[in-house]
């Protein structure tokens, strides 16, 4: 056996006292990414089908946020991974995108009460009464 | 197995730990990852530690949703880093307990007879065992053994109890700067 056979072999029986299990409890653990908890928000929405497994293996992989998905090397992954293909990939990312920008404007109260206007009366009203005017005189 | 195919496939493997739990196949390949590396290193003796080392800071970036390929990605710098830590925070505590003893040999040189070495080690280590049996026995072990993974294994022997090298590190370093405290005290 050569000198770094040996070094090998050493190296092998040290990490071979290793114990894995509180690191597989750590990670199964681990709280859903952001990106999980956007396709948990979706998921009610969506039938039972294809897309739906996939939105629910995303979710399970904790991993990412909804940038990651416009990531070149995180979508090849994700393609690898689901044994999805990329259109599929592309309707899921439109799809929570428009969740987050849903769930974005109904978070802001002033564009709900802008919407509703003369419901509401008062200080929506006002606030797109002076903004018209602004645009009105600039 | 090229960098960029065992970087796919151990992106695959940690997805499926993250997923289901299961994280045989990822260990498997980081385990001989990091064997090659401490072994390319002259390290081989240290490739548990590093092993442990590397994914714990794996864990830390998987805790903070960073996607697997990032992360098989870095794999290769972080088993490195860990190497060198580990290699670091063994030179500097044998500087730190060789600075110690060398200080203790000048004090017994340079004053014979006022100074009774042993006498005072075991003053000390009689202070310690008063206040932490654990560290006491920790540090009379590391003093017996010839190295800190036998030390462990015979300290995990007398307190019938499972420790991890950290663990052991970290209380023997704690018993010896208290030691050092009280010796220091001792002096005021």
């Amino acid at each position: 056996m050569t000198e770094r056979e040996d070094e090998l072999r050493q190296a092998v029986e040290a990490a071979q006292r290793f114990d894995m299990t509180p690191v597989e409890e750590a990670f199964s653990a681990i709280a859903l990414s952001p990106l999980g908890r956007l396709i948990e928000t979706v998921l009610p929405t969506v039938p039972e089908s294809e897309m739906r497994t996939t939105l629910q293996r995303i979710r399970d992989l904790k991993s990412g946020t909804l940038d990651d998905l416009f990531d070149r090397e995180f979508q090849s992954f994700l393609i690898s991974y689901l044994r999805t293909d990329l259109s599929e990939l592309q309707t899921i990312t439109q799809v929570l995108r428009t969740q987050q920008l849903v769930s974005a404007s109904a978070a802001d109260e002033n564009v709900q009460l802008a919407a509703r206007g003369g419901d509401t009366g008062g200080i929506s009203s006002l606030e797109l009464q002076s903004i018209l005017n602004r645009r009105r005189f600039t | 197995m090229s960098g960029s195919v065992w970087k796919q496939r151990f992106a695959l493997a940690l997805a499926t730990m993250i997923e289901t739990g299961n994280g045989s196949d990822a260990d498997l390949m980081l385990r001989g990852y990091v064997s090659a590396v401490c072994a390319r290193l002259h390290m081989p003796a240290d490739a548990h530690d590093v092993l442990q080392e590397t994914w714990a800071s794996i864990l830390t970036m998987a805790r903070n949703h960073v996607t697997p390929p990032k992360i098989a990605d870095l794999v290769r710098t972080i088993a490195y880093r860990r190497a060198v830590d580990v290699v670091r925070r063994r030179e500097r505590f044998r500087s730190a307990e060789g600075a110690w003893l060398a200080r203790e040999a000048t004090e017994a040189v340079f004053e014979p007879d006022e100074v009774d070495v042993e006498g005072a080690l075991a003053t000390l280590l009689r202070c310690l065992k008063g206040e932490n049996e654990r560290q006491y026995s920790a540090v009379t072990l590391a003093l017996q053994c010839s190295n800190h993974e036998e030390a462990r294994l015979r300290w995990e022997s007398v307190h019938s109890a499972q420790i991890s090298p950290e663990t052991f590190r970290q209380m023997h370093s704690r018993g010896v700067r208290k030691m050092r405290r009280y010796w220091e005290q001792s002096n005021d």
